[in-house]
């Protein structure tokens, strides 16, 4: 294929007053195809990770692909590659042609698609090599996240410098959905990023404990709306009307959509931390906006909707609409659910377990999957002018990739309320039913195999996508559509003054962040600056460096994707975990915080005081070398490679210096300078105990700093943490 | 000194201020495309989508000197 502009003597003429001109259709077709190949990659890299959950032989035994670390790289993969590149290839495509001009600047265009796969493959360099953040959808580290920042600033110049040269004077309603997804994520990526670098690829968060988390997930919450939301939500606007060859339902509706949606969106993130240590007011707060945000979501999906209104025939033969019908479906069924989940009654159950997960695939792959395949349905053909080869072929990915969705999002549900139910469930005599973890996953074992058929169902179907694309746009010769338009008319002096705001982007944009940074504001700042938010707690100390060392080794083997650090304050926690709820004074010292969001493995934050001492360090020994050894059918990974790895202490020093500097952590100026030889002492003290009972040394490898960490685990409440000496109490 | 002056302060004014400011855009919004005259500006809006400026394929290999590259 090549791309070209042919040109001709026997031109036809340019009407009078007309300017004529070329859309760049070449980085549309970057874009679009770089979607394909990365929405291949992601998903096979979650179909991995479903079937580790199937069986932990899955694993292979290799560290880069376990699931902590497969997690991320499947959930940044699919967010930001596949997601990502989609929204590009359709906001290049659409603000072209709403604009009736070419993009910007070819430079910027270019610079923007080859620093975001460069990005790309950053993730997926670094993401399996352990090097992350932990925060999840945005676990790159500071340099990617400063890459980010700047192809993120050259994708927003282009955007803003294409509505500058526009030639038509209203900005139709889909760049408006892009405009407030452009500022919103600049705004949620820099706050969200901010961190003090200890290293060339590890950094440490500004904010701490309960903090961090309220930004996380302000930020998780909005990355959602703003990523994987608004942009789309400007896609269907576009292409919509486009496939259905009929205007947008109700304009009018779109306008309060609009405004509604991007006011209410940021406030509502709490809601991923009720009956947390968060401090109740913006837990009620998140609540209250969340169910307020079942209005503005159903007005743009009736919306959306009722644009094939008189059209619904089509729908039998056209694969296309079939798509994008479905995806608003399941955008509506998504943002329902969204609020009903952030019901505290209902949070109480579905919280940590895998409705949450079969939330999120509804959405991810209803809503932005299938619009993304019917976008580019319907846009590949007209790029490459050429009818696309199998309606037959698309159909059969429509009802495949259905399928898939009915059988991952059913499983999900079921298997969620399930382990709801069986985690608070108590006998006659007031004790937990499942007192051990490993007796509920049997229950759960089957749903997790028809989650992973139904994933290998939808990956099958964007294999056959694959196949009608590719033979669809094999062997032609692209151009880049020619266009023509008078120019920029100045706005007229009577009309209203929403209309002289649409014709107005800087202006707009103006207004578009003060409707959508007012909700990050007004919630953000007084948790972070009102002290008495976070009480603290004067046994609470911050960790040894050997304990900041392991913490470290926990944050990078991922195990936030499998195991919270927050016993909420229900009967059923409180009993499971050690009676002990989690305090937002114990976190103080969490740079990142670990209260994660998935419960596929037990609490830890009390696990120092379920394993205590030399006892607990055994225990911890042989449960990380091999988790079947102390638990019975546990699906959790070996890791063998943390005793073999040996322990760096390079960087010991300079992470100690940074938290009593920079964080005031009250460590000593000879506990920074004696780092080391700190560190050196604890991890002897515990490789002594080990290979007293009988262990091998590990004194010198990274399962010993683990081992100091997970020991500490939220013992300082205790006011004398047990001793190394403790005898063996927990065996399994 | 931030956080001096936002000690101090009741929090209860953070979400009264927020609902003001929610209340007042969904207010005007509401009254923007309720207002006479609205569904025909809308209308008119809504067709944009339909109307970019392409050639067909075929003239759009045609470019002629007067082509500007804006």
């Amino acid at each position: 294929m090549t791309a070209a502009i042919a040109t001709s003597e026997a031109a036809a003429p340019v009407p009078e007053g007309m300017e004529r001109f070329h859309f760049d259709d070449r980085i549309v077709r970057n874009f679009a195809w770089a979607t394909i190949l990365w929405g291949v990659v992601g998903m096979l890299a979650g179909l991995l990770a479903a079937l580790q959950l199937v069986s932990h032989k899955f694993n292979l035994d290799l560290s880069w692909i376990t699931f902590g670390r497969l997690r991320p790289l499947h959930t940044n993969s699919v967010i930001f590659a596949f997601v990502g590149n989609a929204i590009f290839a359709g906001v290049y495509y659409s603000t072209q042609r709403l604009c009736k001009a070419r993009m910007f600047s070819d430079a910027l265009s270019k610079l923007h698609f080859w620093g975001w796969q460069a990005i790309i493959v950053a993730a997926a360099i670094t993401l399996p090599m352990g090097i992350t953040t932990s925060k999840e959808y945005a676990e790159l580290e500071w340099p990617i996240d400063i890459a980010i920042a700047i192809i993120w600033v050259a994708f927003a110049v282009n955007f803003f410098g294409t509505l500058y040269k526009r030639r038509e004077r209203h900005l139709y309603v889909a760049l408006w959905f892009y405009t407030a997804s452009i500022l919103a994520v600049a705004v949620l990526h820099i706050v969200n990023s901010l961190a003090v670098p200890v290293g060339p690829m590890k950094s440490y968060s500004v904010f701490a404990g309960v903090q961090d988390g309220l930004v996380q997930w302000w930020y998780g919450h909005n990355a959602v709306a703003f990523f994987l939301t608004t942009p789309y939500l400007g896609l269907m606007y576009y292409f919509m009307p486009k496939a259905a060859e009929r205007p947008v339902y109700s304009y009018r509706l779109s306008i309060i959509h609009f405004w509604s949606l991007v006011f209410i969106y940021m406030w509502a993130g709490p809601h991923h931390l009720l009956y947390t240590a968060l401090p109740e007011w913006a837990q009620t707060l998140g609540t209250a906006f969340s169910i307020a945000l079942i209005a503005p979501s159903w007005g743009g999906m009736i919306n959306g909707l009722l644009t094939l209104r008189g059209a619904w025939d089509k729908l039998r033969t056209d694969p296309i609409l079939k798509f994008m019908v479905a995806a608003i479906t399941f955008y509506g069924m998504a943002t329902f659910e969204g609020p009903l989940m952030s019901l505290k009654s209902v949070n109480a159950l579905s919280h940590y377990t895998n409705w949450t997960i079969g939330h999120v695939h509804g959405g991810a792959l209803g809503w932005n999957g299938f619009l993304t395949f019917g976008m580019l349905y319907w846009m590949i053909p007209r790029l490459y002018n050429r009818p696309l080869y199998s309606v037959k072929l698309a159909t059969a990915h429509f009802w495949l990739g259905l399928s898939g969705i009915g059988l991952y999002v059913l499983s999900m549900w079921t298997s969620g309320i399930a382990e709801g139910l069986m985690w608070k469930e108590f006998n006659a005599q007031g004790e937990l039913v499942y007192g051990q973890w490993t007796d509920m996953l049997p229950s759960l074992f089957p749903m997790y195999v028809v989650r992973a058929v139904g994933g290998a169902l939808y990956l099958v179907s964007v294999f056959i996508f694959v196949y009608n694309l590719w033979k669809t746009v094999r062997g032609a010769k692209v151009v880049d559509t020619a266009a023509q338009a008078l120019p920029l008319r100045p706005l007229k002096a009577n009309l209203g003054w929403h209309t002289r705001l649409e014709g107005k982007p800087l202006l707009f944009a103006g207004l578009t962040t003060v409707a959508v940074v007012a909700g990050g504001a007004f919630e953000i700042i007084p948790a972070l600056m009102i002290e008495n938010n976070v009480p603290t707690i004067a046994a609470v100390k911050p960790y040894t460096p050997l304990e900041l060392e392991g913490r470290d080794i926990y944050v990078a083997e991922g195990c936030y994707t499998c195991h919270s650090q927050m016993v909420r304050p229900f009967r059923a926690e409180v009993l499971r975990y050690q009676g002990l709820y989690s305090k937002p004074g114990e976190f103080i010292y969490d740079r990142p915080f670990q209260f994660g969001s998935r419960r596929i493995g037990p609490d830890l934050h009390r696990i120092g005081i379920k394993y205590p001492g030399l006892g607990g360090a055994v225990w911890h020994y042989n449960h990380m070398l091999n988790p079947r050894d102390t638990s019975k059918g546990s699906i959790m990974p070996n890791y063998a490679w943390l005793y073999e790895e040996p322990l760096d202490l390079s960087a010991t020093v300079t992470k100690i210096r940074v938290f009593r500097e920079i964080f005031e952590a009250p460590y000593t100026g000879e506990e920074v300078t004696q780092a080391v030889a700190i560190a050196q002492a604890q991890a002897n003290q515990i490789a002594d105990g080990l290979v007293s009972a009988g262990l091998p040394d590990v004194r010198d490898r990274k399962i010993v700093a683990l081992i100091a960490y997970l020991l500490r685990l939220g013992t300082d409440i205790q006011k004398a943490p047990p001793a190394l000496s403790t005898p063996i109490t927990n065996t399994p | 000194m931030k956080a001096e002056i936002l000690s101090q302060t009741d929090q209860l004014v953070f979400p009264l201020v927020a609902a003001v400011l929610f209340v007042t855009i969904f207010v005007v919004a509401v009254w923007r495309v309720l207002r006479p005259g609205a569904r025909e500006v809308g209308d008119k809006r809504a067709a944009l989508v339909f109307d970019d400026g392409g050639l067909a394929p075929v003239a759009a290999g045609v470019v002629t000197a007067k082509e500007v590259k804006r």
